[in-house]
């Protein structure tokens, strides 16, 4: 069976951890560990992406949506619209992906997963609604990656 | 007598800050270049009034997600000259360590993400990718590593947290830091590759009579100490700075000036400074390098200011290295403590230390109590924004003459712009460029 990479971009602060969630339950579902990234910085994902893998990406994301609330996008299909980080040395997801596209580092297409956040402040609990939002994405995946 | 016509460019990209340049054509000359700074003032200064001492690294830090440790040995070494602290030699090391991941992770990704495309027309780092992947992959992961040491020793990499007055919350342990020495031996030779691909760009030619000024120190390539030189043949001690140096507020922008105090010239800081002043402090493999690719003894061209931070790429990678090796074989003491003591009196101290940028000043004074009563802060930036001006000037005029299209002067003045890596406001978002011409 292949195991898709699945990358889980966050840090230790309030929902921002929405992907590392998403990754702790997949861990306790049985996926393999190794299967499974956990990133503080987008541009760590040139370390573990390869163009001839799978790879969703779980994060967390600050929209118009309720708390909690899913979204599946097909990248590079789907429009990312990220806000333009606060300096020119960071990189976005979105610049990130691109990059990788043009080294030719990433699959055709890269699914990701994101959950609408609450709080963000500096290492509090995420929010309940986030909490239930990243179990859900990652019963979603474990489903669908049993089913196919 | 005609009016001045404006032209404007809206966007400059791939430079810190927000702010935007303002040419002023009369006549077919440029007649005036401002380079407008509009985010408003930050106030750090203010801020830390009245609060602990203890807290200023960690809030002078915030002023730049890119460059915090230069913050951090800034405002350290400053609060140490008041409080009449002396650092342990190990503390003292591992403070370059520091500086140097801070060097690495910036000028990594200056070189091969914002300022390398201007030498091929590309609009971004991600075009030149396309073209240059494995030059651009080797930045990446240079950068990395960079990030990497910041981690492991400051605990993050963006705003480290075990920086205190004094010395570190913790040190890091002897296996941590061996994890890191294959990262710095391969970063060493890609580092000499990078410095190797850079020098070998064409480049714009143009040279100016600037004054460098940078720290110097007899032992070391300047970074948390030494005296304040320039290529004019100043040699003060970081105390007297004021002295011989002097910010002025400007109108079209809302950070002030710096200019040498007496001539009201500007001066020029950063990596070409820092190499054309301190070159035979440069590490062993630095040193050879700067021969081998011909880079100039004095070098006058901004746009050559890539190789000069290649350069300092190298020498921060092995003077990493050799610190790590030191470290993982020797390592502190078990009683070697990770910061030393103070108590708290009324004083006041400065200290300069350098920036991947150039030169950082900060100077505080404290009550008994060990609460800030001032505090300043002299950014590089700041003080380069008047020899940034200059230079647009100058170098336009060439390039009217030329009979260079509007367009291309202005892709030329963001390049020139970018030559110095600014951090406007220590931020960064867009330059917009203005012109204003005779209709």
């Amino acid at each position: 069976m292949t195991w898709p990479l699945i990358v889980g971009l966050g840090s230790h602060h309030g929902d921002d951890q929405a992907g590392w969630l998403v990754l702790d339950r997949l861990r306790e579902r049985g996926y393999p560990a190794t299967r499974l990234a956990r990133l503080q910085h987008p541009a760590d994902l040139l370390d573990v992406i390869d163009a001839e893998s799978s790879v969703m990406i779980c994060d967390a994301c600050v929209g118009g949506d309720s708390p909690g609330t899913i979204r599946s996008l097909c990248w590079p299909t789907d429009k990312m619209v990220y806000q333009r980080p606060a300096g020119s040395h960071d990189l976005s997801l979105a610049e990130v992906m691109e990059l990788g596209q043009r080294l030719g580092s990433l699959p055709e297409r890269v699914q990701i997963w994101t959950v609408q956040t609450v709080s963000w402040s500096a290492g509090s609990k995420p929010s309940l609604e986030v909490q239930s939002a990243a179990a859900r994405v990652a019963e979603t995946i474990w489903k669908d990656h049993q089913r196919a | 007598m005609s009016s001045p016509d404006i032209i404007e460019v809206p966007i400059l990209t791939r430079v810190e800050g927000e702010g935007g340049v303002t040419i002023r054509l009369r006549d077919g000359v440029i007649e005036n270049v401002e380079l407008n700074i509009y985010e408003p003032p930050r106030l750090f200064e203010a801020l830390l009034r009245g609060r602990p001492l203890e807290d200023t690294p960690d809030i002078t830090a915030r002023i730049c997600g890119i460059c915090p440790v230069a913050y951090q040995m800034s405002s350290v070494h400053a609060l140490e000259a008041a409080l009449g602290v002396q650092i342990s030699p190990t503390i003292r090391r591992l403070r370059r360590l520091l500086y140097c991941g801070e060097w690495i992770e910036s000028h990594a990704l200056h070189i091969h993400l914002l300022h390398a495309p201007d030498f091929f027309g590309a609009a971004s780092g991600i075009e030149l990718a396309q073209r240059f992947p494995n030059e651009i992959k080797r930045g990446l992961q240079l950068k990395k590593f960079g990030n990497r040491l910041l981690e492991v020793l400051g605990g993050r990499a963006i705003h480290p947290i075990s920086v205190r007055v004094g010395g570190f919350h913790r040190l890091p342990s002897r296996d941590e830091m061996a994890s890191l020495i294959p990262h710095f031996e391969w970063g060493v030779q890609a580092a000499v590759e990078t410095t190797r691909w850079v020098a070998a760009f064409s480049f714009p030619d143009f040279e100016q009579p600037y004054e460098f000024v940078s720290l110097s120190h007899p032992d070391e390539y300047p970074m948390n100490e030494g005296d304040i030189v320039s290529s004019h043949g100043l040699h003060i001690p970081v105390t007297e700075y004021d002295r011989h140096f002097v910010e002025e507020h400007v109108a079209h922008s809302t950070a002030l000036h710096a200019v040498r105090r007496d001539q009201r010239t500007p001066y020029f800081l950063g990596p070409l400074a820092r190499v054309n002043l301190n070159r035979d402090r440069l590490s062993p493999t630095a040193k050879r390098l700067a021969d081998e690719v011909n880079f100039p003894l004095h070098c006058r061209n901004p746009f050559q200011s890539i190789i000069a931070r290649s350069l300092e790429l190298v020498h921060a990678y092995e003077e990493a290295l050799a610190i790590l090796r030191d470290y993982a074989s020797v390592g502190p003491l078990s009683s070697e403590p990770a910061y030393m003591p103070y108590q708290p009196k009324d004083g006041s101290g400065c200290a300069a230390t350098e920036a991947p940028r150039g030169l950082l000043f900060h100077e505080y004074r404290i009550d008994a109590a060990g609460k800030i009563v001032s505090g300043r802060i002299i950014p590089p930036t700041s003080q380069n924004q008047k020899q940034i001006e200059r230079d647009v000037t100058d170098y336009l005029t060439g390039r009217l003459l030329a009979g260079a299209t509007r367009d291309d002067m202005a892709l030329d003045c963001e390049r020139l712009v970018r030559t110095y890596d600014p951090c406007i406001s220590c931020s960064t978002h867009f330059l917009k460029v203005r012109w204003e011409e005779p209709t």
